[in-house]
């Protein structure tokens, strides 16, 4: 992996990068309206057909087993619809603008254990801000993988692909405890100087609540609203929720760290200019092809690259968007990082075995 | 015992479907089904449209679930305009009985060709249509007991013709002016006549001020001599009530006997600072300082959340009740009514009311 880019552009071609990409979000905004509407309405509809069919469908366990199999498929599709597509493109605020009384920003609440409020504090905020910098994006190995150079190397990292299977398998919770492990609220001693906007006790209280409801919902009472099959329930709940695990997991780690996913130091970053933040979010990134399809269940992080530069667009929009900013980065001579889904995943597990050694 | 009831319900609610109810978790079906659903609204077809004297006069028909109104009192009309959901404030212009015994209401929207909600309206509303509703509120009612004074100008007039027609049998002497500016603008012309027919008590005094000359205190005191002791009921432009109300007090006339409504236009005045209030839970913090609405917040000592200060996480969106910002990084100037604004992105250029979002439990 080439850790610093050789020929980095200067100020002022960023400054024409910055310029070139705001007036591609302009034009693109002023498109904004009733499609995105109709878009959202669509599929928060069949998110909900799919979440019923299969709670539904559970029940015909009653006559066997092998009716977990669709069931769980189509609960597990549900609430990766929920989580990707809708949940973080609603709580970016992507579809602020609609006026919608609950798919927004500040009111919508999703399926997965994670607080929709803590989420958005460190991801919209921490992550989207300091995008791949060491040390400012928790967001990058998660504090528990070493993927760069730029940390030391210690013992625990040689099993670290088995700590990555482990992280995907309870990602949600991994998701949910991200804030309250980077203020310490229950180990560790806390980092001096290290901000936040809401105590410890709001953090342990909205941890608890949602956990809590979460828990409720998948494994006690809908297992007994359904009580002859209570169990097939259970297990179906467990299974859906663990698909989906694995498959944000799949999908997020794709976003930042694969081979050519680049790093970056405090220092490049003080004061930094929009064009330079820009550049930042198109090295630290990378995108994969793929059918619509795809693009949907990923909740367009497949776009990861036009995510990141607009973060706040409506995501079905990245794919037209993406040949774009492509032609963009090529005539700045930013490497725009993408290749199909499965190349992309291969070198995020190289680039983890990569950094298990010292 | 129905309060633990509620807490179970809506504990249940948040667990099962993370929403405050029942009904909006089936929303998404609701409105498969009944496509002009939206929840907490009230919905309303519109029977007929008819423009007058620079307005759209809406007849509505509602359903038998929207609550009673006093006359005088207003709601928000809601309108999806290319996706979004806006809403403006409105009077109620008919009568209490007609929603009673019909189920219709009518307002009276003044179009103002630049406004991005009501300029949108000729192009868009056709009868059959639906539009939504919020319930009535408002406390600018009339008491029918007390010799009453109506005074309105321009669209000013719509709550005190619905009061007016509101009234079944008129016992007390009442006088209603109403200024307007030349004949063109002049609302519910086919409706005076029969009006003054009605209600022999009634002393209607129609002011043309494109040809009578503006309407002033001095001129309401001098020329047409209101009864003093009379209740007085004032809707205007803001100018209008606090002109006529400052000058009804000086002549004597009790505080407790002036209701007045008013609204206003807001003209963007960019260069000097505008008085912005912040509203946070039950606080209200008028913002000193300059810069973005952030900065002048935090300048004055207000804590209120924040993030990437930089218009993406969202983290700051607050609720504009009225007034005109800049959007700092596109120049774009929003519109004066409500909606939903970053205050790191934000700059007032006019005065601005904000309130923190309301979050769900």
């Amino acid at each position: 992996m080439e850790k610093h880019q050789s020929q980095q552009p200067d100020a002022l071609q960023l400054h024409a990068l910055a310029a070139e990409l705001d007036q591609l979000l302009q034009t693109e905004k002023a498109t904004l309206g009733a499609a995105d509407a109709l878009y959202l309405q669509r599929l928060v509809f069949w998110q909900r057909c799919c979440a019923l069919t299969g709670r539904l469908g559970l029940l015909l366990c009653w006559f066997s087993w092998w009716w977990l199999l669709p069931c769980v498929l189509l609960l597990a599709l549900a609430k990766i619809l929920d989580n990707m597509e809708i949940g973080h493109n609603v709580l970016h605020g992507q579809y602020d603008f609609l006026r919608h009384p609950t798919l927004n920003s500040q009111r919508f609440e999703w399926d997965i254990v994670c607080d929709s409020k803590s989420w958005q504090r460190t991801h919209n905020f921490e992550h989207h801000t300091y995008t791949n910098i060491i040390g400012e994006d928790r967001d990058f190995g998660y504090g528990l993988l070493r993927l760069s150079d730029d940390l030391r190397w210690r013992l625990q990292n040689s099993w670290q692909l088995a700590t990555y299977l482990l992280l995907s398998t309870f990602f949600q919770w991994g998701i949910a405890y991200h804030e309250l492990a980077a203020q310490r609220v229950f180990f560790g001693k806390k980092k001096p100087g290290r901000f936040s906007q809401v105590s410890d006790l709001q953090l342990k209280k909205a941890f608890f609540t949602k956990a809590r409801r979460q828990l409720a919902k998948d494994y006690l009472v809908y297992p007994l609203l359904c009580w002859p099959v209570a169990v097939q329930v259970l297990v179906g709940n467990f299974a859906a929720n663990l698909l989906r695990n694995w498959w944000t997991s799949t999908v997020i780690f794709c976003g930042h760290f694969t081979e050519q996913a680049q790093v970056f130091q405090p220092e490049q970053c003080q004061n930094e200019s929009r064009g330079h933040w820009y550049y930042r979010q198109i090295l630290g990134s990378s995108n994969f092809s793929g059918p619509r399809w795809l693009h949907i269940l990923t909740g367009h992080l497949s776009c990861q690259i036009e995510h990141h530069l607009f973060p706040d667009l409506p995501a079905w929009r990245y794919p037209a968007l993406s040949a774009k900013v492509q032609q963009i980065a090529q005539k700045y001579g930013i490497t725009y990082n993408t290749g199909s889904f499965f190349r992309q995943y291969l070198t995020v597990l190289k680039r983890i075995w990569r950094y298990s050694w010292p | 015992m129905p309060a633990i009831f509620q807490t179970i319900y809506q504990e249940l609610c948040q667990t099962l479907f993370r929403q405050s109810g029942f009904i909006a978790a089936v929303e998404p079906f609701l409105r498969k089904l009944i496509p002009a659903h939206r929840a907490g609204l009230y919905r309303a077809r519109i029977l007929s449209i008819t423009p007058q004297a620079g307005c759209l006069r809406l007849r509505l028909k509602v359903s038998r679930l929207f609550p009673a109104f006093v006359a005088g009192q207003h709601l928000q009309l809601f309108v999806e305009l290319n996706g979004r959901l806006l809403e403006r404030t409105f009077s109620i212009c008919s009568d209490v009985q007609r929603l009673s015994e019909q189920h219709e209401l009518e307002l009276a929207v003044q179009i103002q060709p630049q406004g991005r909600f009501t300029g949108a309206l000729p192009g868009t509303l056709r009868p059959g249509m639906y539009v939504h509703l919020s319930r009535p509120v408002g406390d600018f009612c009339f008491m029918s007991q007390q010799p009453a004074c109506l005074i309105g100008a321009g669209s000013g007039v719509t709550p005190l013709f619905s009061m007016l027609s509101s009234i079944s049998r008129l016992t007390q002497p009442l006088t209603f002016i109403y200024s307007f500016r030349g004949k063109e603008r002049l609302l519910f012309a086919a409706e005076w006549a029969a009006l003054q027919a009605k209600f022999p008590l009634l002393q209607l005094v129609l002011w043309d001020s494109a040809r009578q000359g503006r309407l002033t205190p001095e001129r309401l005191l001098g020329e047409l001599q209101p009864d003093l002791q009379a209740h007085f009921y004032l809707c205007g432009p803001r100018q209008f009530t606090a002109d006529f109300s400052r000058a009804l007090l000086n002549t004597g006339v009790a505080e407790a006997a002036i209701r007045s409504e008013s609204f206003g236009v807001i003209a963007p005045s960019a260069g000097e600072t505008q008085p912005v209030s912040l509203q946070l839970g039950q606080h209200s913090y008028p913002l000193g300082g300059h810069g973005s609405l952030l900065q002048r917040a935090e300048q004055t000592g207000v804590t209120v959340p924040y993030g990437c200060r930089r218009g993406v996480c969202m983290q700051c969106l607050c609720e504009k009740t009225s007034g005109v910002v800049r959007n700092l990084l596109t120049g774009e100037l929003s519109d004066a009514g409500p909606g939903r604004i970053q205050l790191c992105i934000s700059e007032a250029v006019s005065p601005v009311k904000v309130q923190s979002v309301e979050i769900s439990a």
